[in-house]
């Protein structure tokens, strides 16, 4: 294993390797890596991310460890590349994001959670807001199988109190 | 996100991920919506009934309180009017945690008709806001009538600004600046009671970085001196009446990116530009037609020639072609300065005549690459007699975008000048979109072909 790959295994005893670069997009491992708690011949256990979901958060950041060393090294890129090169990152992330389920998204908040990793847990707050922003209560308890639990009256008293935001 | 993965979305989960995740990440997500989406969300179940109170961030527009006609009475009988329905909100919302602080604070009050809006009211919630440590602040005067909303002092001295946008404001005369954390000033339409205000108070803010000007007032100079500031934009509205000999001076060592649009200002300095790397100029140091360049001004030719210098390190060029016509008066009394680093240059056309540009491309020894745009509406602009051409030793890429000159000979005469003095042209790409139902299509084409390409692997293409 070269020296600059980490071990990391996740709650269902599945290992992956992972370049120290990638790894430290997670504030947590980063600090575990500056206290040099990682030995580099033991796998770092992670009990609160499932295997299915640690491959994603992976994904997520071999993906952006190449966009983070280019901003040292863009000085001479032209405006246009910089803005294709950021179409390409905006439009993996769509792609990202639009290849899992809900439940896998969530999921995925919480790891990144638990992980600290600011920019996954933008990215996924980002897209689930987007799934509330302009639609009614009705349609974003169909999409998150929120259960309304007010009695009519209830309803109708909340919307009353804000009536605008409801027209 | 698509409709796709709406659908995607749509049932494909009986549990309820979104109301169990802890409330941080409710929070994170309803920070990233407008304060219309998040009151709403109060709607949704009891989880959620109250969780809008506690978002530490207002973001209101005067459309978000537009009612339909027909419920208006029902839904709200006391505030008959957008104006009623935001002061009563933005005032009820203030009043919740007030002791938390508060993100951001966007509001674009809703005009009022007649009725004047209650500014000391407005002032109030201001003072609130810098109180609770705001760190974003955003207000736009909706009102195209008034200018008269003074900004509280207490702004000036506000420690948890990050971020300030004021559009269509008066600031009030303060005595002291100090915002130590201020990093992005926005200012459109502001007025200031006297130039040394604004002069003090980006002086006030030690790690400013981005600053942008837009249409504001001056009455005889903008002073810009900032240690920390990395981007500058001063963008005047060029229909105004000149103030003359309006002075702008930036002194700004750190200084990347500067942007000037902007007709009035007769004098630019610019003291340390080492760091300037790339420009967007469209500035003609107030000549004008009428008033062209005179050599027996030397004031003048001494301040442009010392504008130039300063600007001449830059890798990047956005530039005018009125700004070029000034530079080619000036360049029959004074050499050009050399553009030693220019790579990358972008001239953006309001006129027809594109002969200033050679003397320019002639100062440019190392550009590789030049853009040219056309406007929509294209002026004659100054007789130049074209002189003899030197060759373009380095350029490799020239790309006519949106070719509207509507004179097709003129278009080949220009296209003629880059083949035929170009040694090394890899590419000339050419956006015929505007001749291609007309004749002149045929015939410009047919030109092209017959032009000598000096350099032998170049490329035309046309789209």
């Amino acid at each position: 294993m070269s020296s600059n790959m980490i071990m990391l295994k996740s709650s269902d005893g599945a290992s992956f390797e992972i370049e120290e670069a990638a790894a430290r997009k997670s504030k947590i491992i980063a600090n575990m890596i500056e206290v040099e708690c990682v030995d580099e011949d033991k796998a770092i256990p992670l009990q609160n991310v499932t295997g299915n979901i640690l491959a994603l958060v992976i994904e997520y950041c071999n993906k952006h460890i190449v966009d983070d060393d280019d901003d040292v090294a863009t000085e001479e890129a032209s405006e246009e590349e910089e803005e294709a090169k950021k179409k390409k990152v905006d439009d993996w992330e769509a792609e990202f994001m639009n290849s899992m389920s809900l439940e896998t998204m969530f999921e995925l908040l919480l790891a990144a959670n638990y992980l600290n990793i600011k920019s996954l847990i933008d990215l996924v707050c980002q897209t689930i807001a987007n799934n509330i922003k302009d639609k009614t209560p009705e349609e974003v308890r169909k999409i998150f199988s929120i259960e309304n639990d007010f009695t009519p009256e209830e309803e109708e008293e909340i919307r009353k109190e804000n009536a605008w935001a409801f027209g | 996100m698509d409709e796709a993965g709406e659908k995607r979305v749509c049932g494909s989960s009986e549990v309820d991920w979104l109301s169990n995740l802890p409330e941080s990440l409710i929070f994170k997500v309803l920070l990233k919506l407008g304060t219309k989406d998040v009151v709403r969300c109060s709607a949704l179940s009891s989880r959620w009934r109250n969780l809008w109170k506690y978002i530490p961030k207002l973001d209101l527009e005067g459309d978000d309180f537009h009612v339909p006609i027909e419920i208006q009475r029902l839904a709200d009988p006391d505030c008959p009017s957008k104006y009623d329905r935001c002061v009563s909100f933005v005032d009820r919302f203030l009043g919740f945690n007030s002791d938390s602080c508060l993100e951001s604070f966007r509001l674009v009050c809703p005009g009022d008709g007649d009725r004047e809006a209650d500014y000391a009211l407005i002032r109030r919630w201001m003072d609130i806001v810098i109180k609770r440590k705001v760190k974003h602040l955003e207000y736009f005067e909706d009102s195209w009538e008034s200018d008269e909303f003074q900004i509280p002092p207490t702004i000036y001295t506000c420690e948890s600004l990050v971020y300030l946008k004021l559009c269509r404001v008066t600031m009030s005369t303060p005595g002291f600046f100090s915002l130590p954390s201020l990093k992005v000033m926005y200012l459109n339409r502001v007025t200031f009671p006297d130039d040394l205000d604004i002069e003090r108070l980006i002086s006030g803010c030690p790690v400013l970085e981005n600053l942008d000007i837009e249409m504001c007032f001056f009455i005889q100079v903008l002073r810009v001196c900032s240690q920390s500031l990395l981007t500058f934009t001063l963008d005047m509205d060029n229909d105004w009446d000149l103030v003359e000999n309006l002075l702008v001076v930036i002194d700004a060592p750190r200084l990347e990116y500067l942007k000037l649009n902007d007709y009035q200002t007769a004098s630019f300095i610019i003291k340390n530009p080492d760091s300037l790397a790339k420009v967007d100029i469209d500035v003609v140091f107030s000549l004008s037609d009428e008033r062209r360049f005179d050599p027996g001004d030397l004031l003048k030719r001494n301040m442009i020639c010392n504008f130039l210098g300063s600007i001449s390190c830059v890798k990047d060029m956005t530039i005018s072609s009125t700004t070029l016509e000034v530079i080619y008066d000036y360049s029959r009394c004074e050499p050009l300065p050399l553009f030693r680093n220019l790579s990358s240059l972008r001239v953006e056309f309001t006129h027809y005549s594109w002969e200033m540009l050679p003397i320019f491309l002639e100062s440019c020894p190392n550009l590789k690459s030049l853009v040219l745009v056309y406007n929509h509406y294209l002026k004659k602009g100054i007789d130049i007699s074209p002189g003899p051409r030197c060759f373009l030793a380095s350029l490799e890429h020239v790309n006519i975008e949106r070719a509207w000159n509507r004179e097709a000979i003129e278009m080949v005469k220009l296209v003629s000048y880059f083949l035929e003095n170009s040694t090394i042209l890899k590419k000339l790409t050419l956006c015929l979109a505007e001749f291609r139902k007309k004749e002149e299509y045929i015939v410009i084409l047919k030109e092209l072909l017959t032009i000598p390409r000096l350099s032998t692997s170049c490329q035309v293409v046309v789209l």
